[in-house]
């Protein structure tokens, strides 16, 4: 038997080598993924933002009986069904989806640096659509006015969330998009898909690049200290693969490449700033070691059972971190938040699903 | 509470060759706020010129026991029943659209501050804007949610219906947190009545007239002034109910459209 030389490999913890961390284990008993830089509290308020994906976070946290904010909650006279089909209480403010580092970067340009959002709307039977965000009224806004109001107030409910919470959750969703050939504007939906009319003369594809992703999301994040020099950012990466590509490749390798370089972007950020962390959810839907089984049978769809697990690592790494935030927890016990029914039956709603049907 | 007869038309029939016209049978159902209406008979500020007046309702959580049965409220409970008696003893069981010849539906559940207030706070450049397919689902719930709402429109279908929502909460008695958070102070008479417009507009296709709160109650954009507040108790603490002076207002507004309606023949 040869003498083990000291090495920086000796010493480490389990979680540093596969065999014992990944191999040896029962995929469901892989813990201490995650090395929160900060805690997350139950007084804490959090908002949340980004992809599809982060929906469910916020239903997670609302579940638990946490701090998350909702900056423009639906009128109370309106039925869960009917406040989810016009989009209040899915994310923070009633931007609908954000899938990428521009959108959000555009978002808090125009809610914080004064940028003018694009004169642009789309028209469809009468009935007016917001380029911003298409499919945020069912049957779009009556006029200009109501739309241009409307989006007035969505602004506001940014600055009231960003200003107010302590703790932003982003989901990266992707890294093709639609965008205006000469003003830059990035469209939330490719145009002619829900309304408007796409124009190869005027819009353009973008897959963008690591360096481009990275730039956005070091604008954003520095909209957001101004804002608010105490709030924490905490990114994760969408595991939910793509509906559908444009960019010539096949949907698999396409979405191979997106999730790579969004999961890339995210913790190069993540290692740079001390108030960025990034949560692997998307490692525990997506990695081999999972063996696929978070997903649904098309492969795409994550089952509750996936976002279950996802979301108890979250609480089991925060209270592994910080043990005084699982004795608080079982001091203030599960408290259930008055829309916790609510929240649990609420379906996660996602744009992508109408480019699914009509794509 | 009996019925109150009005003394003109008792005075009209002894004075008259031809037969007397009869009284209109008028019925003022509600939950505790039809309080404000007798409180306005009490002191004498109704204009009852041929109108015979009967009450029917229930306070608090016995109102809940009055459920709409086959065209008719029943009372279902002994301690509504007894309510009623003392009420109106002669439909102590059970109100029929057929037992008058018109009614005001008042309180009923159906708060004025529930749907007026957001949409007062609605105002374009205000974060709490809301688009019109909102509004509209939100005046279908506030009414179709509402089953005394409901038993409304069923009575409607046989008599002439008004109704009166509860008003807006009294001033001087949420505290200013309160109000800062869910009033917007700066409404104006014409930002309301774009609203009451809207809802008359609604009660109408179900064949019901809206009596709308008074212009001279309101204050500070959506509140009711203190003046007409009850003063029951003078605890100084009730924000909901209204006075006399208020009950005057909303029955006299419902007679006067009751006598002005064409007669069918």
């Amino acid at each position: 038997m040869s003498e083990q030389h000291p090495n920086p490999y000796i010493g480490l913890p389990e979680t540093a080598f596969w065999k014992r961390a990944v191999a040896a284990r029962n995929p469901l008993e892989i813990s201490h993924l995650w090395q929160p830089k900060f805690p997350v509290p139950r007084k804490h308020k959090v908002i949340t933002a980004g992809s599809c994906f982060a929906q469910h976070f916020s239903r997670a946290l609302v579940a638990r009986g946490y701090g998350w904010l909702d900056a423009e909650p639906a009128p109370a006279l309106l039925s869960d069904e009917q406040a989810r089909d016009f989009n209040y209480g899915i994310f923070s403010f009633r931007t609908g989806n954000i899938y990428t580092a521009r959108m959000l970067r555009q978002w808090l340009s125009y809610a914080f640096e004064g940028e003018e959002p694009p004169l642009e709307h789309w028209e469809k039977e009468g009935r007016f659509y917001d380029p911003l965000r298409p499919g945020i009224e069912p049957e779009g806004f009556a006029d200009l006015a109501e739309l241009q109001a409307s989006r007035s107030a969505v602004l506001a409910a940014i600055r009231n969330a960003v200003m107010g919470a302590d703790v932003f959750v982003f989901t990266m969703g992707l890294t093709e998009c639609w965008r205006h050939r000469t003003s830059e504007f990035e469209y939330a939906m490719c145009p002619g898909t829900l309304a408007g009319r796409f124009d190869p003369e005027q819009h353009e594809f973008v897959n963008q690049s690591f360096v481009g992703i990275r730039r956005d999301m070091l604008a954003a994040l520095k909209i957001l200290r101004q804002a608010n020099p105490k709030l924490k950012v905490l990114l994760t990466v969408s595991p939910v693969p793509l509906t559908a590509t444009a960019s010539g490749e096949h949907v698999l390798t396409a979405t191979s490449h997106s999730k790579s370089v969004l999961r890339a972007v995210a913790g190069e950020v993540a290692a740079e700033f001390k108030h960025v962390d990034y949560f692997p959810s998307y490692e525990i839907i997506t990695h081999p070691a999972y063996r696929g089984m978070f997903y649904a049978p098309n492969q795409r769809s994550v089952v509750p059972q996936g976002v279950n697990h996802v979301m108890e690592s979250f609480f089991a790494c925060q209270n592994e971190a910080f043990p005084w935030l699982a004795r608080k927890s079982k001091r203030g016990g599960a408290k259930q938040g008055g829309g916790t029914a609510a929240a649990n039956a609420r379906a996660v709603k996602c744009d992508e699903e109408f480019l699914d049907a009509f794509g | 509470m009996p019925s109150a007869k009005s003394p003109a038309r008792k005075k009209a029939g002894k004075s008259s060759k031809a037969p007397p016209a009869r009284a209109l049978k008028f019925c003022v159902f509600g939950d505790s706020h039809i309080a404000c209406v007798k409180h306005a008979l009490d002191e004498n500020l109704l204009d009852l010129t041929g109108i015979e007046l009967a009450f029917w309702g229930a306070p608090g959580p016995q109102f809940r026991d009055l459920h709409l049965e086959e065209g008719r409220l029943v009372a279902r409970g002994e301690a509504v029943r007894d309510s009623l008696a003392k009420i109106n003893p002669t439909h102590s069981e059970a109100l029929e659209p057929q037992g008058y010849d018109g009614f005001l539906f008042i309180g009923c559940r159906l708060r004025v501050s529930e749907f007026v207030l957001p949409l007062l706070a609605s105002q374009p450049g205000s974060s709490d804007y809301l688009s019109a397919a909102v509004r509209d689902l939100m005046l279908t719930r506030w009414l179709d949610g509402c089953r005394w709402y409901r038993a409304a429109r069923e009575f409607a279908k046989q008599r002439p219906v008004f109704f009166s929502p509860a008003g807006f909460l009294n001033d001087g008695i949420l505290s200013e947190d309160e109000v800062a958070r869910s009033v917007n102070t700066e409404a104006t008479r014409a930002q309301r009545q774009v609203i009451w417009d809207r809802i008359d507009l609604a009660m109408q296709l179900d064949n019901i007239r809206l009596i709308q709160q008074p212009e001279d109650t309101v204050t500070r954009g959506g509140l009711t002034r203190a003046e007409f507040a009850t003063q029951l108790g003078d605890q100084g603490d009730d924000s909901v109910h209204k006075n006399g002076a208020y009950g005057a207002m909303i029955l006299n507004q419902a007679l006067r459209e009751m006598h002005a309606a064409p007669k069918k023949p």
